[in-house]
């Protein structure tokens, strides 16, 4: 049977699954709860591998691969740190307080707690828009990354693996909801723990294990086994924090917390995360290792499907090549739904106080994830120039944004509304300006835009109105 | 030089990463500890 062959039945097969779960999640979908938050009712395991596959999306695998290309074993700390503050110190310092806060406040959505918690409505719009613009931007990313997987492991046109994944997930989570989401990627996360792992092993066994790897890095330049080594310690630290400290804001993260079952399970969850978020070190192990088996690439982000075609038999690479669909289509069908609940819940249902029936919300959340699937689709046929720039920094306005305040709402009761409201606009200002300037010194628009971010949060919250009794009784009694 | 002919300051990533299942494990033991005192100070109460 041809390599091709292969291919195409381990992906039609993990199709299979996916919509079949979609299927099944939608008889579990009656209301909009069940639709964005699957009635706040996920269990640790689905629930953390779930997490694992919406951070480590397709970008991740392959333009982690070709960092470690490029820089060597000193990109092992962006995994090292991804699990250390990513995973486990979120987990623990977010998990929590926001289960319980969130119920108490009956919110679905990150702008909704965060409008519910300041009684602040124009964090509520505010929060809305940039969700919607910068995730679907942010999406059609993730999208790019799955068509090119396809165009050089399959040899399939690049617009057809677009069409393909991006069609798979529009209709799965426009059916099933979160339920789907999060089922689905449960079933990702494996596919993914499965892939990376059959690829690192089969990597080390054509090198010769761990020292023969640091032995023959050493041989082709010595600044690609230590710390920073070739990259550097400002570009090394920075990118280290926009991808590990980031996720505290992302939405499409942050929202798991919402939805598990109660704060109990989060101890197990917060374990499991944390062994399974193990596996954010393998792509950068595989890139290096594809340095000393393919050192002539012309392109950094060739390394991993280069290697994978390397050391892995035709099935091998077929459930490679599904576990980086898995870890794109993943992302995508969370950031999927969280713009979805955004238009509808925040800006529609209770930015524009509509009073309307479940049913209809119901059928407005799923046709507001089908368009916005669909406007990322069309978009990312043939992304303008503008639009590729805007991709490679819509984690950090988003993360600028809605960082300081989902973390002071949460732990510093003198926080108030316009604390938050002018902390979230100028952070998320900040980000942006610096990235359109052209990052001056070298460093990303996230770091300044979470220091402007931070500072403001603190000082006007101390020269405005403390937050009326009410408020803070409300959050910080049992 | 650390195991593996890596360099200490990389081999540290390693060890970051196994000293996060610690932390993650401690934590999770500490928490259910104290929600069980909590849990029985509330059960005192009631009686």
């Amino acid at each position: 049977m041809s390599e091709i062959k292969i291919y195409w039945i381990v992906i039609i097969f993990y199709m299979f699954i996916v919509i079949g779960i979609g299927l099944i999640a939608s008889r579990r979908t009656r209301g909009i709860s069940d639709f964005y938050l699957g009635g706040r009712n996920i269990g640790p395991f689905v629930t953390a591998l779930s997490f694992i596959a919406a951070y480590f999306s397709s970008v991740v695998i392959i333009g982690g691969g070709g960092f470690g290309y490029k820089f060597g074993m000193s990109t092992l700390w962006v995994g090292a740190i991804n699990v250390l503050l990513g995973c486990t110190l979120c987990w623990i310092f977010l998990g929590k307080r926001l289960r319980k806060y969130t119920q108490k406040f009956g919110t679905m959505t990150i702008p909704g707690f965060i409008s519910e918690r300041f009684k602040a409505p124009e964090t509520r719009f505010f929060l809305a828009i940039v969700i919607f613009i910068f995730m679907i931007i942010y999406n059609v990313s993730v999208l790019k990354g799955m068509g090119h997987i396809f165009e050089v492991l399959m040899k399939i046109p690049y617009i057809y693996g677009i069409l393909i994944s991006g069609t798979i997930i529009i209709l799965y989570v426009t059916i099933g909801g979160y339920v789907a989401v999060v089922w689905t990627s449960f079933i990702q996360a494996l596919i993914m723990i499965v892939g990376l792992f059959l690829l690192t092993s089969k990597s080390l066994i054509a090198v010769g294990g761990l020292t023969a790897v640091n032995e023959r890095l050493a041989a082709i330049d010595p600044g690609l086994l230590s710390t920073p080594g070739v990259w550097g310690y400002a570009g090394l630290i920075s990118y280290c924090l926009i991808v590990s400290f980031g996720v505290w804001g992302m939405p499409q993260l942050v929202i798991r917390f919402y939805s598990i079952r109660n704060t109990a399970v989060l101890r197990i969850g917060t374990i499991v995360v944390t062994i399974g978020g193990c596996l954010a070190l393998l792509p950068y192990l595989n890139g290096a290792i594809s340095r000393i088996l393919s050192p002539n690439l012309t392109n950094p982000d060739l390394a991993i499907p280069t290697l994978t075609k390397l050391v892995l038999s035709p099935l091998g690479a077929a459930i490679f090549l599904a576990a980086v669909i898995a870890a794109g289509m993943s992302t995508f069908s969370a950031v999927l739904i969280i713009v979805s609940s955004a238009i509808v819940r925040d800006f529609w249902q209770k930015g524009l106080k509509k009073q309307t029936s479940e049913k209809k919300l119901l059928r407005a959340g799923r046709v507001v994830s089908a368009v916005a699937g669909i406007i990322s689709l069309l978009i990312a046929f043939k992304p303008p120039g503008l639009v590729l720039v805007l991709t490679a920094f819509s984690w950090a306005i988003i993360a600028s944004a809605t960082l300081w305040p989902i973390l002071f709402a949460i732990y510093w009761r003198r926080t108030t509304r316009w604390g938050v409201t002018i902390s979230m606009f100028a952070g998320s200002s900040v980000a942006l300006i610096w990235m359109v300037i052209g990052k001056p010194f070298g460093i990303h628009g996230f770091i300044p835009g979470i220091i402007v971010g931070l500072i403001l949060i603190i000082v006007v919250s101390l020269l405005t109105k403390p937050p009326s009794k009410e408020i803070t009784r409300k959050i910080w009694e049992d | 030089m650390g195991p593996f002919k890596t360099p200490w300051s990389t081999f540290f990533a390693w060890v970051v990463t196994a000293v996060s299942i610690i932390i993650a494990i401690t934590w999770a033991f500490i928490d259910l500890q104290l929600s069980k005192r909590k849990a029985n100070k509330r059960e005192n109460k009631r009686e």
